[in-house]
């Protein structure tokens, strides 16, 4: 007989004794390979023993909502920096921070109507933030924004700008995780060359942000839709 | 296969695939929770190893979704088997492939090296159609013989999951090591 697959496994698991799972039995006497995998699965079956409480199902609750918020937050900053991407890559010089609005609109929503809230204006610097998920009591907050150029030539740049809790540069460098790039952090600031992202495919799985303190640990960060001035 | 509703789960997978919190709520209490407060046969707990790691249950859950949407893990279940063991299987596996990849001391090489020579082939052969034999005349005896020498359970564990004695368990045993040694000879094997 050749190997049981996990489902075969685990209905053996469930129902040990039935005489349909002699040969499944007996296969699992001979190999290593199943007998590990049986173990696994006697595990599984064990787990329904594990008592859960109400404070467990409220912590599901919390984090169920927070991954996915990050995972829809992660794709719809995956097609906006694409849109984005294309523009400048398409060279609309002059005209991107309508087009970024029209983006913005697009992806987030129409923005208010004229005198409910802020009066619309035309952004000269299109501008993206992203927060870390960890709250601003955490040593290992962190504010990113990211502005981009509007007049785009060979040697564009987009500016970076790192920040702490209290709005100050991070102390001490730090490394950006960004679309695959390693980005070193001086004073909180740093530019890098607009060309090297336009080769780039942003895919889901690429848009994840995160930043590398100076004693190493990685604080990871999502895009922020309603972004506070830094 | 054991009794379960497929058209609850065939909903169940499309919830999960829907990214409906319901369902991914249930994950982390039906699957996440359980498999990192197991204690593993080495007698340390699964949260233990990927604290280890500077993982924790959000990570986890985090991955097991990663997987299952993202990488399309998911299609890979095939209504065999209640999923939410089938997720609970998968999210050890996903914790051991992680810790292979980090150091880990928890391993699967022991197994990697194992093979049966072409010698001993007919040997096991002979095992596998006897062992099955006594399943036949006694599923429990041969049960327990499975846990016992092939598993290496202790008595006591196998005696909670069957709901009897360790003394029983110890009778079972013994009974089925001489069932299956007499088969043994019978089928002209070994001694």
């Amino acid at each position: 007989m050749s190997c049981c697959d996990i489902e075969k496994l685990i209905n053996f698991a469930l129902e040990p004794l039935s005489e349909k799972n002699a040969e499944t039995a007996a296969h699992v006497a001979v190999c290593p390979k199943c007998r590990e995998e049986y173990a696994l699965a006697l595990e599984s079956v064990q787990q329904d023993n594990i008592f859960i409480n109400d404070a467990d199902r409220e912590e599901a609750r919390c984090v169920t909502a927070e991954m996915l918020e990050n995972t829809s937050g992660s794709i719809r900053f995956g097609n906006m920096f694409q849109n984005l991407l294309d523009m400048i890559r398409n060279k609309v010089v002059g005209t991107a921070a309508s087009q970024f609005s029209t983006a913005q609109s697009a992806v987030f929503g129409a923005a208010p109507a004229p005198g409910v809230g802020a009066p619309r204006r035309v952004m000269a610097d299109p501008r993206i933030t992203f927060e870390s998920c960890c709250g601003k009591e955490s040593q290992y907050y962190w504010k990113m924004q990211m502005t981009l150029p509007v007049m785009v030539t060979e040697s564009s740049r987009i500016m970076l700008k790192v920040v702490n809790a209290e709005n100050r540069a991070v102390a001490n460098g730090g490394m950006l995780l960004f679309l695959g790039k390693k980005i070193p952090i001086n004073a909180g600031l740093a530019s890098i060359p607009l060309k090297l992202f336009l080769e780039r495919t942003c895919s889901k799985d690429e848009n994840t942000v995160r930043f590398m303190f100076a004693d190493s640990v990685i604080s990871r960060g999502t895009i922020k839709f309603l972004p506070e001035a830094i | 296969m054991a009794d379960f509703d497929r058209e609850s789960e065939a909903l169940f997978v499309q919830k999960l695939y829907d990214g409906d919190n319901g369902a991914w709520e249930a994950v982390y209490t039906g699957a996440v929770l359980p498999v990192l407060r197991t204690t593993t046969r080495g007698g340390i707990s699964y949260y233990r190893i990927i604290q280890d790691r500077a993982l924790d249950e959000r990570s986890i859950h985090s991955m097991l979704f990663e997987d299952m949407i993202h990488k399309e893990r998911l299609k890979n279940y095939r209504y065999g088997c209640p999923v939410v063991y089938w997720m609970r299987h998968y999210v050890t596996k996903l914790i051991l492939e992680f810790c292979k990849k980090n150091d880990s001391p928890v391993s699967d090489e022991d197994y990697k090296n194992v093979f049966i020579s072409e010698s001993r082939q007919e040997e096991w052969d002979l095992v596998e159609q006897c062992f099955a034999e006594l399943w036949r005349r006694n599923a429990m005896r041969a049960y327990v013989y499975l846990l016992r020498r092939y598993e290496e359970l202790p008595s006591v564990t196998i005696a909670q999951m069957l709901n009897t004695t360790g003394g029983n368990v110890d009778q079972y045993f013994a009974r089925a090591n001489k069932d299956m040694l007499d088969l043994l000879a019978k089928h002209g094997g070994m001694q």
